[in-house]
C-alpha cells in the first residue's frame, strides 16, 4: 500500500476515504482536517483563549498538540474524577504533556466541587457512572472557563464519539438532544461559554494514529467504569457497519449535520436562566449539577457505604 | 508470532507469514478498532507479518461519553425505577403478525437503486483526500483566513487572490 500523496510506503489506510498515507502526509492530513473544522464552524480565532479539556487520552492530547503547534492560546483543563489508579495515571499523562510542551494546565477535582468523587456519585445515584461523570464534567468545564476568562471550551470528541451519540439519540428519539449535537455550540447565555469539537471530522482510529506517530504518551487503558457503557455498544454496532460499508459513520453524522439538524434546531425553544443556587445557566430553577451535589451530600450525611472498586 | 493485546494486557501466539488483515480476521478483530504496531511503526492491513514478529494491537475505542442527561437527574432516577408503560402493549403486539413484514419481504427481492452508485463511488478516492493533496502545496486555508481576518473587515468583503475549491468532506 502506497501513500496517495508521495508514493512512499503507507503507514495508515483510511478506507472511508479510499486512500492511504505515509506518516508525514497523514499528520498533514490530520492537521488540515482540524483546521477545516475550526474554519468551517468559526470555532475560534487567533488571540482567543481556548480551554482544552484533557483527559490524558489520545483524543484530547492530540487536539491540544495540534492547537499548540498551530500557535493557538490553548490552556489545558484536567478534571480529576477520582477514579482510583485510572485518574492518577491519566493526570500524570496530562501533567507530563503540559511540562514537555511548556503549556499551562488547570486542574480541578470533582470531589471538591460535588462533594465526592465519581465512584461515590455512581454509588449514591445508582445511575450509570457515565451520567454523573458527564454532567459534572460539562458543568465544571463551563465554570472553570468562566472563572479563567476563557473564550471557548474545546473537547476531543471525534467522529466516532459524535456518531455514537447521534445513534443513541436517534434510537431513543431524544429530539431535545438532537439540536445540541453540533461541532460548535454557541454561547446562548452570558454564563455559558461556547463549546467546540475540532476533531469531529476525524475517526478515533485516526486520532490514535496521530497520537502514536507524534509519540504522545497517552493513557491506553480505558476508564474502568466505561465497560458495558451503552455508548461503547453503539460504537461497536457502528464499527460493524463501517466494516461492511466504509464511510457509514461519516455519512450518518455528516448527513445529520447538513440535512436533519437544522429542522430540529428550529424546533428547539429552551430558555436559559441562572441557577438559583450557583448562578450557572440552566433550564430550570436549580441546575442538575446542584441537584446532583445535594443528592451526594445527603447520602454522605446518611452514611453512604464505600463504593465498589 | 507474538501478538500483544490490551485492556487487559495479554499476549497470544499466532502463526506468522500472513498478512495483517488475515491475522485480524482470525482473532475476530475489526481493523477499524485497532492500530497495528510493529516496533515504532504502524503496519497496514496488506503487509506481511513474519513468524518472529512481535506486534501490538492497540485498541482505539475510548468509551463512556459522559451520558446525555436531558432531564434533571432527580427525574431520571425516578423514571429508572418505574416499569415502562409500553411493556403491556409490546407483549400484546408480539402475538400479532406485523403488517410491515409482507412489504419488507417484497422489497428484499428488489435490487436497491443505490447499490450501483455506491459500488461506483467506492472505487473513487474521497474528495477530502484530493483536497488534502491539493492543500499540501498551499499554505493552510485556516492560516490564510486568520491572517486576512487579523488585517481588517470580514472575509466576505475580501475576494481571495486565488479561487479556492473547497469541497465538503463527504
Amino acid at each position: 500500500m502506497k501513500c496517495r500523496k508521495c508514493g512512499a510506503p503507507a503507514a495508515l489506510e483510511l478506507r472511508r476515504h479510499n486512500a492511504a498515507f505515509c506518516a508525514s502526509d497523514f499528520l498533514d492530513f490530520f492537521r488540515n482536517q482540524v483546521r477545516e473544522a475550526i474554519r468551517r464552524h468559526r470555532m475560534f480565532a487567533r488571540g482567543e483563549r481556548v480551554l482544552v479539556a484533557v483527559s490524558g487520552g489520545k483524543d484530547s492530547l492530540a487536539l491540544w498538540d495540534v492547537l499548540l503547534d498551530d500557535g493557538y492560546d490553548a490552556t489545558g483543563l484536567y478534571l480529576d474524577l477520582g477514579i482510583f489508579d485510572y485518574s492518577v495515571e491519566s493526570k500524570a499523562k496530562c501533567e507530563a504533556f503540559a511540562t514537555a510542551r511548556g503549556a499551562r494546565l488547570v486542574i480541578a477535582r470533582v470531589a471538591d466541587e460535588v462533594g465526592a468523587p465519581v465512584p461515590v456519585i455512581k454509588h449514591v445515584t445508582r445511575r450509570p457512572p457515565c451520567s454523573g461523570c458527564g454532567l459534572s464534567k460539562r458543568y465544571l468545564m463551563n465554570r472553570v472557563a468562566l472563572e479563567h476568562g476563557m473564550d471557548v471550551v474545546a473537547t476531543g470528541h471525534n467522529l466516532d464519539d459524535e456518531a455514537a451519540t447521534l445513534f443513541g439519540s436517534v434510537m431513543h428519539w431524544q429530539t431535545d438532544a438532537l439540536p445540541r449535537q453540533s461541532p460548535a455550540l454557541p454561547s446562548t447565555h452570558p454564563k455559558l461559554v461556547r463549546r467546540v469539537k475540532p476533531l469531529y471530522r476525524l475517526s478515533e482510529r485516526e486520532t490514535a494514529a496521530y497520537a502514536f506517530l507524534r509519540r504522545i504518551d497517552y493513557i491506553v487503558e480505558e476508564c474502568p467504569f466505561a465497560r458495558g457503557a451503552t455508548s461503547i455498544a453503539h460504537k461497536e454496532i457502528l464499527n460493524r457497519m463501517e466494516e461492511a460499508s466504509p464511510g457509514a459513520k461519516h455519512n450518518f453524522l455528516f448527513g445529520f449535520l447538513e440535512k436533519a439538524r437544522p429542522a430540529f434546531e428550529r424546533a428547539e425553544g429552551a430558555v436559559l436562566q441562572e441557577c438559583a443556587r450557583c448562578g450557572q445557566a440552566t433550564t430550570g430553577t436549580v441546575c442538575a449539577f446542584c441537584k446532583l451535589s445535594d443528592q451526594v451530600k445527603r447520602a454522605a450525611g446518611g452514611g453512604a457505604a464505600a463504593p465498589d472498586r | 508470532m507474538r501478538v500483544v493485546l490490551r485492556n487487559p494486557r495479554r499476549e497470544v501466539e499466532v502463526a506468522g507469514n500472513r498478512r495483517v488483515k488475515d491475522v485480524l480476521r482470525d482473532l475476530d478483530i475489526l481493523p477499524e478498532t485497532v492500530l497495528v504496531i510493529r516496533g515504532d511503526d504502524l503496519v497496514t492491513a496488506d503487509q506481511m507479518l513474519r513468524d518472529d514478529d512481535v506486534i501490538e494491537l492497540r485498541p482505539v475505542m475510548s468509551g463512556g461519553l459522559g451520558g446525555r442527561i436531558t432531564a434533571p437527574l432527580g427525574d431520571a432516577v425516578e423514571r429508572s425505577r418505574e416499569p415502562s408503560e409500553a411493556v403491556g402493549d409490546a407483549v400484546e403486539r408480539s402475538r400479532e403478525p406485523s403488517e410491515a413484514v409482507g412489504d419488507a419481504v417484497e422489497r428484499s427481492h428488489e435490487p436497491s437503486e443505490a447499490v450501483g452508485d455506491a459500488v461506483e463511488r467506492s472505487r473513487e478516492p474521497s474528495e477530502a483526500v484530493d483536497d488534502a493533496v491539493e492543500r499540501s502545496h498551499e499554505p493552510s486555508e485556516a492560516v490564510g483566513d486568520a491572517v486576512e481576518r487579523s488585517h481588517g473587515p470580514s472575509e466576505a468583503g475580501h475576494p481571495r487572490s486565488k479561487p479556492v475549491s473547497r469541497t465538503p468532506l463527504q
